[in-house]
């Protein structure tokens, strides 16, 4: 039996949470696996109502009573700052320590990638990014602000124990792909936090004599991504590397609406979200793309122990695209409903 | 053959706004046959929407069977002369002056013969309206250039001289099937299609688990048609594609016509592309004319059916194409085509077209056969490939051991009856038969099974190969590299249509009643005796080696316990080929056969066409027979029971349908 908790948030993120789920649920009738859910109703909704962004109750609740939990999308015009969304979000990646936040990154249309002469096959990569530290721990602030002599600072922190963790696990991942990995950082100019990564990396490759390592300046791993897409198998960053070169990866294949991401703690109750936001414009409209939601439940299927129900959706979902049977975003003329159906139907 | 239609006025035809013009008169078929006779003798009546016009016109009207011996433009002449209330008599379309022919629903029903849209189109046709069209005809049609279309609107505006546009008879299309008639036919098609000019659509499935038909489509889909690359990395059912064919045959009945349209659109002079892989048959009219009717040949249609393995004789010659024509002695036909492609020719994974319904037959050998129309085959001369939705798979699975005297005949005939068949669900489809049942049978047995697969309207049927077969190919061609054929399997997950299980551990022998060979029943759920008048073991289907040992098996029991063929029963059996005649004759099986009174026919496609001896010759007659299908008038006017070729034996020898444990 898999535990999944939902908590779809705001805007589309019930819409694509339930198509997310008609379809996971096809894949255990077809596949032979039980799902047991139970929905959290952690939203804007309730936040305006009550005051409650995610109480201790639901907290526990979730990290104790379920292998995974899925999310929709989080954001709400009527709340100032989407605090909501932050201690929802940021609360559950830090105190569950979710330190590494996955990205698969796979060119399934050659239509929907805005380089030229690359079509399937040539992009395939997946950006691990550290998830807890570098610039956005929280630590800094500004000095006389609001004056003409303001300061303000950030501090960029890496731990060894941070960076050998998240680096074992890129190196088990490039294991299982294509063997290459490549870390990007900014070395040359953030001497101390990016340094510490590269001796860590050092430190780890000759354990994994089948993989390729090797370092990339992130400016130049950015040029490349562009100019050279299949060089880039498994791509290692910090938060901040990470977070800017996921949505430029996520661009060269069709955007964030077919983004899935995992943010993960081996041992620990896993997370699994689109990237995409709350989009409160077309909410009830039909017009939202569940594919990145979908794509994020089949990475949750996968990791726990679901490959070949993962493999299917993930056919699926592709087979969808290249029909151009998806979303107007994504150039269709479906439904939400009508793709859900299409690939829970596909099965 | 003429290729006049469309005759756009302003071209290219592939491009927007491409019209034509129709400047001859409006034939419209009403119901009242003096109003038709009227317009032949030339009066113009005029359109009138509200009057009844004649439904349900077939391609036996437009064509009748006794006109099918023409395969050229003389079939201009026919056209429609079968037309009820007898109206239209030779030349009357063909010298009226007609361009467009009015008629009400289902315009062109009934067979898929190709000679009705020919006729008409060489009567000066080149617009054929009625409320609707059906499919095949409607598909032979856009093959020929000849247009349809289901718009009465059109008469006034045509009547008033209005240009049309060629859209207006696109609509609703698929994207090749609009881009054939936008340019007036498959060769002008294909002719732009090999020059790059025109593109099917884009193959856009992405890798997926495949069926074994769908694993050989892909390998062979055409991917650039201008330089020849194929290899597709999956298909999926509905994807329209070209495939590259390993095998292409035609025979008596059909070569005269595919080479006529074959000249007329590539010139007398043109070459069949790559020659070495064609093969033409002298099978099907082989002993026409031991039993055509006298009337048939004083109306010189004996004389005209001559034509037809002359031309074809002719052809061959020409082009170095293998002609299994008739035997040099004179004793029938080299072979019936589908035994020879299993026999001599086809390979797993082999792409196979042939101008008949049982090319399927080959599937027993893992390819992918089934059968075209004189067009395609044709064009196909031309292209070495072929057009092919992608069909869907129903997949049987056979489990179980059956008893002692259960065939593979009884197996089809008990798969035929399902629910599924008779409701007409495998219409199109391929039929995948595996299992540990199927996997157990010969080869000459699987045949059996792919041979009926187009009795349930299948594509095709198929089996995958296995050892069974490459020890099959090396026994019939004594020398053959097999190191280039890989065994092919559909994958695990496949999605087929349906899949069904067949027990043979509680099989009977069973019998299809007459009229249909879905009509399969338990031999002892035959609610009285049934006497029998002819018996006939032979055809493609019940003319194979295996099929000779089981006649033999019986009959020899019965020569044995001193019985012979019936009092009153004229038993025949008849080899699919040569080289089962000798197999026969190795074994002694003739004399055996003429001891107890069965008569030994040369190989010949025969009674099972109605074309040789075997066939009824009055309606009250009943034949049990082991060929592949009953319907009215396959084998004559009698009522025809499908049965094994031991059921046949045991039948003929007891006078009554028998099981042959009954012996």
């Amino acid at each position: 039996m898999l535990r999944i908790a939902m908590l779809p948030g705001d805007g589309i993120g019930p819409e694509v949470i339930a198509s997310t789920l008609t379809v996971i649920e096809r894949a255990g009738q077809v596949f032979g696996f039980a799902i047991a859910t139970r929905w959290f109703d952690n939203s804007a909704d309730r936040y305006l109502k009550t005051g409650e962004t995610l109480p201790d109750a639901d907290f526990q609740a979730l990290r104790d009573d379920f292998d995974a939990i899925l999310l929709g999308a989080f954001g709400d015009p009527r709340v100032p700052s989407n605090i909501h969304a932050k201690e929802i979000l940021l609360g559950l990646r830090q105190r569950l320590d979710l330190y590494v936040n996955l990205r698969p990154v796979k060119l399934v249309d050659a239509r929907l990638c805005p380089l030229k002469d690359v079509g399937p096959g040539d992009l395939d990569m997946a950006i691990v990014r550290e998830n807890t530290e570098s610039i956005y721990v929280g630590i800094g602030g500004s000095f006389k602000p609001g004056t003409d002599d303001e300061v303000a600072q950030n501090m960029m922190l890496t731990t060894r124990k941070g960076a050998d963790r998240l680096l074992k696990y890129a190196f088990e991942l490039a294991g299982k792909r294509r063997g290459r990995l490549v870390l990007c950082d900014k070395a040359n100019a953030i001497e101390s936090a990016h340094g510490l990564w590269r001796k860590a990396l050092k430190d780890m490759a000759p354990k994994y004599p089948n993989v390729e390592a090797r370092t990339l300046y992130a400016d130049v791993a950015a040029m490349r991504m562009v100019t050279h897409p299949r060089e880039f198998d498994v791509v290692v960053g910090d938060n901040m590397i990470g977070d800017i070169l996921s949505d430029l990866a996520a661009a060269l294949v069709g955007g964030l609406g077919l983004a899935p991401s995992s943010s993960t703690h081996p041992g620990r109750v896993a997370m699994y979200e689109p990237v995409h936001g709350s989009a409160p414009d077309i909410v009830g409209t039909g017009k939202a793309n569940p594919l990145a939601a979908i794509l994020s439940a089949a990475m949750l299927l996968r990791d726990f122990g679901h490959p070949a129900a993962a493999d299917a959706i993930e056919s699926a979902c592709a087979q969808s695209v290249v029909d151009r049977e998806v979303t107007p975003d994504l150039g269709g003329t479906l439904t939400t409903d009508q793709v859900t159906a299409r690939i829970a139907g596909a099965l | 053959m003429t290729y006049a239609a469309p005759r756009i006025d302003n071209h290219p035809a592939s491009e927007p706004g491409a019209t034509v013009r129709f400047n001859g008169r409006i034939l419209y078929l009403y119901d009242d046959p003096d109003l038709v006779r009227r317009q032949i003798a030339g009066e113009d009546i005029g359109w009138d929407p509200a009057r009844k016009r004649v439904d349900n016109i077939s391609t036996d009207e437009i064509t009748p069977a006794w006109v099918c011996f023409y395969f050229d433009e003389t079939l201009g002449e026919y056209s429609l002369v079968g037309l009820r209330g007898g109206a239209i008599e030779r030349g009357g379309i063909q010298h009226g002056g007609f361009e467009v022919i009015v008629s009400g629903k289902s315009k062109g029903c009934g067979s898929s013969r190709e000679t009705a849209p020919y006729s008409e189109q060489a009567a000066g046709i080149r617009l054929v309206i009625a409320d609707n069209i059906e499919k095949i005809y409607g598909q032979n049609s856009q093959n020929i250039g000849l247009l349809t279309s289901t718009d009465f609107g059109l008469i006034p505006r045509i009547l008033s001289g209005e240009a049309i546009a060629l859209d207006e008879f696109t609509r609703g299309l698929d994207p090749v099937a609009a881009d054939i008639v936008r340019m007036g036919g498959l060769f002008p098609y294909n002719r732009a299609r090999l020059a790059g000019q025109v593109r099917p659509p884009e193959l856009r499935t992405l890798a997926r688990a495949m069926t074994l038909v769908e694993k050989i489509i892909a390998r062979r889909t055409i991917v650039d048609a201008a330089t020849g690359e194929i290899g597709a990395r999956a298909v999926r059912p509905g994807d329209a594609v070209f495939v590259r064919t390993d095998v292409r045959f035609s025979h008596d009945y059909t070569t005269a016509m595919a080479q006529s349209a074959f000249k007329a659109a590539l010139g007398p002079e043109a070459h069949v592309n790559d020659p070495a892989s064609v093969y033409a048959f002298r099978d099907h009219l082989t002993f026409l004319s031991r039993v055509m009717s006298q009337k048939h040949k004083d109306m010189g249609l004996d004389k005209q059916a001559g034509l037809l393995p002359t031309i074809q004789r002719e052809f061959c010659h020409a082009q170095g194409i293998r002609l299994y024509d008739e035997s040099a002695d004179g004793s029938g036909s080299e072979a019936i085509c589908h035994n020879a492609v299993l026999e001599d020719i086809a390979l797993p994974g082999n792409v196979v077209v042939g101008t008949d319904s049982h090319t399927c037959t080959a599937g027993a050998l893992g390819t992918f056969a089934f059968g075209v129309g004189s067009t395609d085959m044709a064009n196909t001369w031309y292209t070495k490939d072929i057009r092919v939705s992608v069909p869907e798979s129903v997949r049987f699975w056979v489990t179980g051991k059956p008893r002692q005297g259960v065939v593979a005949k009884d197996i089809m005939l008990r798969i035929m009856s399902t629910p599924f068949i008779k409701d007409g669900k495998a219409i199109g489809k391929v039929l995948e038969f595996a299992g540990p049942g199927v996997v157990a049978l010969s080869m000459d047995e699987r045949a059996t099974l792919t041979n009926m697969a187009v009795e349930a309207g299948a594509t095709t049927g198929i089996i995958a190969a296995d050892e069974v077969v490459l020890d099959y190919l090396r026994r019939m061609r004594p020398g053959i590299d097999l190191s280039s054929v890989e065994l092919l399997r559909s994958d695990d997950g496949a999605k087929y249509l349906a899949s069904f299980d067949i027990d043979l551990d509680d099989l009977d022998w069973m019998v299809a009643t007459p009229g249909d060979p879905r009509n399969g029943i338990p031999l002892k759920d035959l609610p009285d005796p049934v006497k029998v008048d002819v018996a006939y073991g032979g055809s493609c289907t019940g003319g194979k080696m295996a099929d000779m040992d089981m006649y033999a098996s019986v009959l020899r029991t019965a020569r044995d316990k001193g019985l012979r063929v019936s009092e009153g029963v004229a038993f025949y059996i008849q080899f699919g080929s040569q080289k089962i005649k000798q197999y026969a004759i190795s074994r002694g099986y003739p004399e055996l056969f003429a001891s107890v009174g069965a008569q030994v026919i040369d190989p010949s496609c025969g009674a099972c066409i109605n074309a040789g001896p075997g066939v009824s010759t009055r309606p009250d007659q009943v034949t049990i027979s082991a060929i592949n299908r009953n319907f009215p008038g396959r084998s004559g006017p009698g009522r025809v029971y499908l049965a094994s070729p031991l059921v046949v034996a045991a039948s003929a020898i007891l006078g009554r349908i028998a099981s042959p444990d009954e012996i």
